[in-house]
């Protein structure tokens, strides 16, 4: 699991960008998704996630807002940005060619 | 909301200045957490094994905390280097004003055209400083660092107006003497200094009304 971790680590943003799609969204929420996405094989440790989020929204691809909660805690919102769209695009087209490369040289080859 | 986990998260930033971003992440992380102890608890978890599996979902948040902080004392840095650029232009138009007189001495006539335009740039130099003077910068996220802010901008017009008149004596002095010495009307060039005070009520009155 230690070497899945670090492969997948540097897809942290990626992933959080992902899960900002199509709604608005807080750290637990999105870690849930996450964990529930990968039947429980996953999931970002709190450092890890809030690490990330504040190196999205420095770079503009995330904003974050506080939710009114009228019971409990108030939440911390995040919003994907246009740019935020665009790196994830980016990224996954990028995803996908990566994982060709290394599906085509790993691939035993009978000669 | 746990009391252990809140105990536990007070316990993670016991050692953190307590600025407002620091606050911020200490908020969010801790109403996440609760989420996820409640969701434990409702999917069968004991309370002890709820508790452990939030605490050690938490990691190394050191580094984040390092992080943040270290950014606010990058801002701190800032204002230095508006001193130096503030220092220098002063210099530079104590300098052109020292100078100008010379000028008189060294080429007669047209010396006073150029301790004029000297005159103007130095006067020019100081109003422009007075203006982009560093404003005070936030040390950190502190209430009381925004409030000295707060107080720093509020003030800023009367800082202007200070160093408008700060210029204004000096230039009437030298425009006194230039124009006594060259015109040897020293009988009448004294009313300067009436038209200067005349000058400052006129400039305090125009500041007085855009507050």
């Amino acid at each position: 699991m230690s070497i899945t971790s670090d492969l997948l680590r540097g897809h942290t943003d990626t992933i959080i960008l992902t899960r900002l799609l199509y709604k608005d969204s807080y750290g637990y929420e999105i870690n849930k998704s996450i964990q529930e996405k990968t039947g429980n094989r996953y999931e970002l440790k709190e450092a890890t996630l809030y690490s990330a989020f504040r190196r999205l929204e420095e770079s503009g691809m995330i904003t974050s807002y506080w939710g009114d909660e009228t019971t409990g805690a108030r939440r911390r919102y995040y919003c994907i940005t246009a740019l935020g769209r665009q790196v994830y695009l980016k990224n996954k087209v990028d995803w996908e060619e990566t994982k060709e490369i290394i599906d085509q040289l790993l691939k035993e080859e009978v000669k | 909301m746990n009391e252990r986990i809140k105990t536990h998260v007070e316990g993670l930033f016991a050692g953190s200045p307590q600025t407002r971003k620091i606050l911020d992440l200490k908020e969010e992380l801790l109403a996440n957490l609760n989420s996820k102890y409640d969701d434990l608890l409702a999917g069968g978890s004991t309370p002890d094994d709820a508790y452990r599996t939030v605490i050690d979902g938490i990691g190394d948040i050191s580094e984040l905390v390092r992080q943040i902080q270290n950014e606010s004392a990058f801002n701190s840095h800032y204002p230095t280097k508006e001193k130096k650029k503030s220092a220098i232009l002063v210099a530079i138009a104590v300098g052109l004003y020292i100078i100008s007189p010379m000028c008189v001495v060294a080429f007669n006539d047209a010396g006073v055209l150029l301790m004029f335009t000297l005159i103007a740039a130095a006067t020019g130099l100081l109003i422009y400083n007075g203006m982009t003077r560093p404003r005070y910068v936030k040390e950190d996220e502190t209430i009381v660092e925004e409030f000295k802010q707060w107080k720093s901008e509020t003030s800023e017009k009367r800082n202007l107006r200070r160093s408008i008149s700060s210029v204004l004596w000096p230039l009437i002095v030298i425009i006194y003497l230039g124009f006594s010495f060259y015109f040897g009307a020293w009988s009448f060039s004294w009313i300067i200094f009436i038209i200067g005070v005349f000058v400052e009520g006129v400039i305090k009155l125009i500041f007085d009304l855009k507050e």
